[in-house]
């Protein structure tokens, strides 16, 4: 089991015309893919980046789920947006 | 060649729940007119609506005075019900302890608070004596009741030499805490500032002396200092540059009238559709805000630039037009010094 974690400010996510943004209540928008914001959305409740992975996998199949999780967690990281 | 980006719709709007305010600063780019009346509560929460259906993200509440809407409460209430962000830009003058928890029930954290100098500078250009008190009043109840506070002063001929002043009595009060940003507002020439803007406005003399004074602000009383508009920052020292906010308007930030009208900013003058006729999102994305995006109105020295700032802020010059170059630059694409 590794360690948990969720987005520690309230936030909002849409589609906008040729991309997706994430509006965090403390630190404005960003620009994401729809794979980001579907972790992002996940990451309104507790995770773990396991749980996340394999959640991703299988609602994109092509994609690289490891390294789309893995940059979510390591932007939100540097933001200082994610509680463990 | 330099242009803004299309969104759907803005991301965050000030939005003129009422136009009625109950002071009557100098300045206000509101003008004249004082026989404004509240807007009935179904018409706020029809805009309300529509803000929501256009999916922005967060409401900045804004008047006149939010917090003289009778029906206040029931607009945050509504709002936050909406899933809308919100936080707020008031005067200051009916903010208590108690409206502060209201407020925090609906979900606000952060807002500004105007106060345009020290006592009697405030008072002056407010026109009604006691408003200072009450503004401190009210952001002494914001900080203690935890919400993040934007003092904001529009800068005028009347107190560029009392800021210190102001920020000196927020520090004996205890005030300039970490959660407290010191903000000076550019004059725009629009509504009672504008009817003798070549006396009212200020020179870049002034401005360029604001900026070392910022940052001695912020070294002197430890508060977090900015300017809270746009400016050419090619006009700037660059060690300078960090203190100036910008300005996203007509891209990610908009500004809703009382009346449902939609405006890409909350002084200039140029209304490009109402949202109750239309969606906000083809108001966002029409023509009139398309060619304000394409930049062709700013000098072509911006619109190559390649370290394109966005060209200062838009209404800042006398213009009919919805929007012109910043007043400290020339049409001619030379920027004046």
């Amino acid at each position: 089991m590794g360690a948990i974690m969720k987005i520690n400010q309230r936030f909002k996510t849409r589609e906008d015309l040729d991309s997706h943004f994430a509006y965090f209540e403390l630190e404005g928008p960003l620009e994401m893919s729809e794979v980001a914001v579907f972790i992002t959305n996940l990451l309104q409740n507790h995770q773990t980046r396991k749980n996340l992975v394999s959640i991703v996998q299988e609602k994109f199949p092509q994609t690289n789920a490891t390294s789309e999780v893995d940059e979510v967690i390591n932007t939100y990281t540097e933001l200082e947006i994610l509680e463990h | 060649m330099n242009q803004l980006r299309t969104l759907k719709s803005p991301f965050s709007v000030n939005y003129e729940v009422t136009p009625v305010c109950d002071l009557f600063c100098n300045f206000c780019f509101v003008g004249d007119t004082f026989d404004f009346s509240h807007p009935s509560i179904n018409h706020v929460k029809n805009i309300l609506n529509k803000i929501a259906e256009a999916e922005i993200f967060e409401v900045h509440l804004f008047g006149g005075e939010f917090f003289i809407y009778p029906h206040w409460q029931e607009v945050l209430r509504y709002a936050h019900n909406l899933g809308l962000f919100l936080s707020f830009v008031s005067n200051g003058t009916c903010i208590t302890k108690d409206v502060v928890t209201v407020m925090k029930k609906y979900g606000i954290r952060e807002g500004a608070i105007s106060i345009h100098g020290p006592r009697h500078i405030h008072d002056q250009i407010t026109k009604v004596p006691g408003t200072y008190d009450k503004a401190l009043n009210a952001l002494e109840a914001c900080l203690d009741g935890g919400l993040n506070i934007t003092v904001l002063s529009t800068f005028t001929h009347d107190n560029k030499k009392h800021l210190h002043a102001l920020v000196e009595d927020l520090s004996q009060r205890g005030l300039t805490r970490s959660s407290l940003i010191y903000a000076v507002s550019r004059l725009t020439p629009y509504g009672r500032a504008g009817l003798n803007w070549e006396q009212n406005r200020l020179s870049i003399e002034d401005y360029l002396n604001l900026f070392p004074l910022l940052e001695n602000l912020s070294k002197d009383f430890g508060v977090r200092t900015a300017l809270a508009d746009a400016f050419p920052l090619c006009l700037v020292p660059e060690k300078y540059h960090y203190l100036i906010q910008g300005c996203w308007q007509g891209t990610g930030f908009g500004h809703i009238c009382f009346n449902g009208d939609v405006k890409g900013c909350t002084v200039a003058s140029g209304i490009y559709g109402n949202l109750l006729e239309q969606s906000l999102q083809e108001i966002w994305q029409g023509s009139g805000l398309e060619k304000f995006r394409s930049l062709k109105w700013l000098p072509k020295s911006c619109q190559n630039c390649d370290s394109f700032c966005g060209g200062g802020c838009a209404a800042t010059r006398p213009t009919q037009l919805p929007y012109a170059p910043d007043e400290f630059l020339s049409n001619g694409g030379h920027h004046e010094n």
